[in-house]
């Protein structure tokens, strides 16, 4: 899980509570983490936080990892503190817009999300503002299906207290309270990230058969395809190494996989 | 069940979009120009947007009833069909929209009246022939009709102009608006089948083989012609006998004389299609079967399609006339 935080003070409470450790080695950016979570710290603006987002990316290049954006922002007319799932991004400078899909269960309450190049006050009734949504969310679509890219907002400023009277020892304050809901998205997140990843299993089988017979690169794709089918359908990973074992090659190999298929499955 | 509702602007005062958001006020209202800002991206993932659709309220412009492939159809010579809808509530893992479309949402298009009146002029363009209009292409006729309200806005329009005649595609069991009207010579209600251990395996969140029967049932004691749809017919261990008690315990509960028509589809589906629809499930047991590109299009090897095709027919032959029965081979092509 990847989490994209804009500034040291709006991750600080975030990473307290997810007990994330500061990685030792020297990197442009800062970075947190643990077995799940791998937290950076982008800095403000647009730029870069699509440097973070692809330095996180290069780290671990993984395809449909969960990627969420948490940091604060102004609103038109919601109350400081207030906890925002963005439903739709645009950008001042470009124009470019978009819908992350609304797929999780999660009670956070739901707004649109305006990037500017500077902070505004010119705040429109419904709509959150920062100076890096857009650019997270353009930059991580390309690492993952969007549905598991998705940005959440804390209310910092609004038009009765604007961003010019913003005051930073208020930060965690803000924060800390919407921790608990920002955590849940992000475990559900983790959950939907899962469902469509091959699992491992199939990866460790796929590679052991893979060094102990020589296929080429059409049976090797055949091959991964097949196992996925046979486990689907109950075939035991034992069954499976008893027939590399037994096979005198690989089109035999494959042709003894493919009796079993058409034997266990209800479709012939 | 609806969290988010997307609406074009266009459509934001239609009478119906204001119906429908008054029937979720806790929904989320998302506004847009254009419902392909939505639907159309790249990058969707079908199989987890299937988790949870949002509703986008839309207007369709043009291209209302297109006509049918020409191997389609169940007896007439001028033959349309028409999506109010896209997209539907069931999972069903040969469903070729999940291999069309990039999103899962469901689009409902509110202007009714449009396709009404472009329904009107197609069957006023052949006054001395029916005009067949199939809905259920690209969705469900009658699973959403909670929050469609299809049957009551279109069945009024079918009962006074008997030369057009409609098909309403389903396998829901919701018939429950149907029966508030009444039956109509030129309305057919189809329902589609697999036999029951494949309907499991495959059809997610659909009613069961048994339930549809019985809604096939009570429709015809009321007086409603129905269809049987086998498409696709799908190949499975113990074909013959699998086939046989889903056409006896359809022909035991409907009386032959109230169904309009019987028709058979092989299982197709264009390449691209499929291949989309084997990543989203790589782990689904259907693609393990033995099915091979053949053409622009994936299917069972030749011999299979037609022998399993003969086997059906003549299943059915027992219990229904061959005049009832219709074989029909489509190629899906986005309707968009």
């Amino acid at each position: 899980m990847n989490i994209v935080i804009a500034l040291a003070a709006e991750a600080k409470p975030i990473i307290e509570h997810l007990g994330l450790k500061r990685h030792a080695l020297p990197s442009p950016f800062s970075l947190f983490q643990d077995d799940t979570y791998q937290l950076v710290i982008s800095g403000i603006g647009k730029k870069n936080m699509a440097n973070a987002v692809s330095f996180l990316h290069g780290r671990r290049t993984c395809k449909n990892d969960p990627w969420l954006n948490i940091g604060l922002a102004g609103h038109g007319s919601a109350k400081l503190g207030e906890v925002f799932q963005i439903t739709k991004f645009s950008d001042e400078q470009n124009g470019k817009s978009g819908f992350p899909p609304q797929i999780y269960s999660t009670p956070i309450s739901k707004t649109f999300l305006h990037t500017c190049n500077q902070p505004s006050e010119q705040y429109q009734i419904g709509t959150a503002y920062d100076m890096e949504g857009s650019a997270f969310f353009e930059t991580a679509y390309r690492f993952s299906t969007i549905e598991l890219v998705q940005s959440v907002k804390i209310i910092s400023d609004n038009p009765e207290k604007p961003v010019s009277r913003f005051d930073k020892s208020q930060v965690r304050k803000l924060i800390a309270p919407s921790i608990p809901l920002v955590t849940n998205l992000a475990q559900e997140m983790i959950d939907m990230s899962a469902e469509i990843k091959e699992p491992e299993e199939i990866e460790h089988i796929s590679s052991g058969i893979l060094k102990a017979l020589l296929f080429t690169d059409t049976q090797t794709h055949q091959v991964k395809k097949e196992i996925r089918h046979a486990l689907a359908v109950g075939v035991q990973t034992s069954h499976i190494l008893e027939l590399v074992q037994s096979a005198e090659n690989s089109k035999s190999f494959i042709t003894s996989l493919n009796q079993i298929l058409k034997e266990k499955s209800l479709f012939p | 069940m609806i969290d988010v509702i997307y609406h074009e602007n266009s459509i934001t005062e239609h009478p119906r979009t204001r119906e429908i958001m008054e029937r979720f006020p806790r929904a989320s209202r998302i506004s847009c120009e254009n419902h392909k800002e939505i639907f159309n991206p790249s990058g969707q993932n079908f199989r987890l947007q299937k988790k949870k659709p949002s509703l986008i309220l839309a207007e369709k412009k043009r291209n209302f009833a297109l006509p049918i492939p020409p191997t389609y159809g169940i007896g007439g010579k001028n033959n349309f069909y028409f999506s109010h809808m896209l997209n539907c509530i069931y999972d069903c893992r040969y469903c070729f929209l999940q291999g069309m479309y990039p999103s899962a949402h469901y689009v409902l298009f509110v202007n009714y009246e449009d396709f009404l009146d472009d329904i009107k002029n197609k069957t006023m363009q052949e006054p001395t022939e029916p005009t067949w209009f199939f809905s259920g292409y690209d969705c469900d006729s009658l699973a959403l009709e909670n929050i469609s309200t299809f049957t009551d806005s279109f069945l009024p329009f079918f009962q006074k102009n008997t030369n057009a005649r409609l098909e309403l595609r389903t396998k829901s069991v919701n018939i429950t608006p149907l029966l508030k009207h009444t039956p109509s010579e030129n309305i057919v209600t189809a329902f589609s089948f697999t036999p029951k251990e494949i309907s499991i395996q495959l059809e997610h969140g659909v009613p069961s083989v048994s339930s549809r029967i019985r809604a096939m049932q009570k429709l015809t004691e009321k007086g409603w012609q129905v269809g049987l749809r086998i498409d696709p017919i799908i190949d499975c261990q113990d074909f013959e006998k699998r086939y046989q008690k889903l056409f006896q315990d359809i022909f035991s509960s409907v009386p032959v004389n109230k169904i309009h028509s019987v028709s058979l589809g092989a299982f197709r589906m264009p390449t691209n299609f499929f291949k989309k629809m084997e990543k989203l499930h790589p782990d689904e047991k259907l693609f393990a079967s033995s099915l091979e590109k053949r053409g622009g299009s994936v299917s069972y090897r030749l011999e299979i399609e037609h022998a399993r095709k003969e086997t059906c027919e003549r299943l059915l032959l027992k219990h229904v006339g061959k005049e009832k029965i219709f074989s029909c081979e489509t190629s899906p092509e986005p309707s968009q």
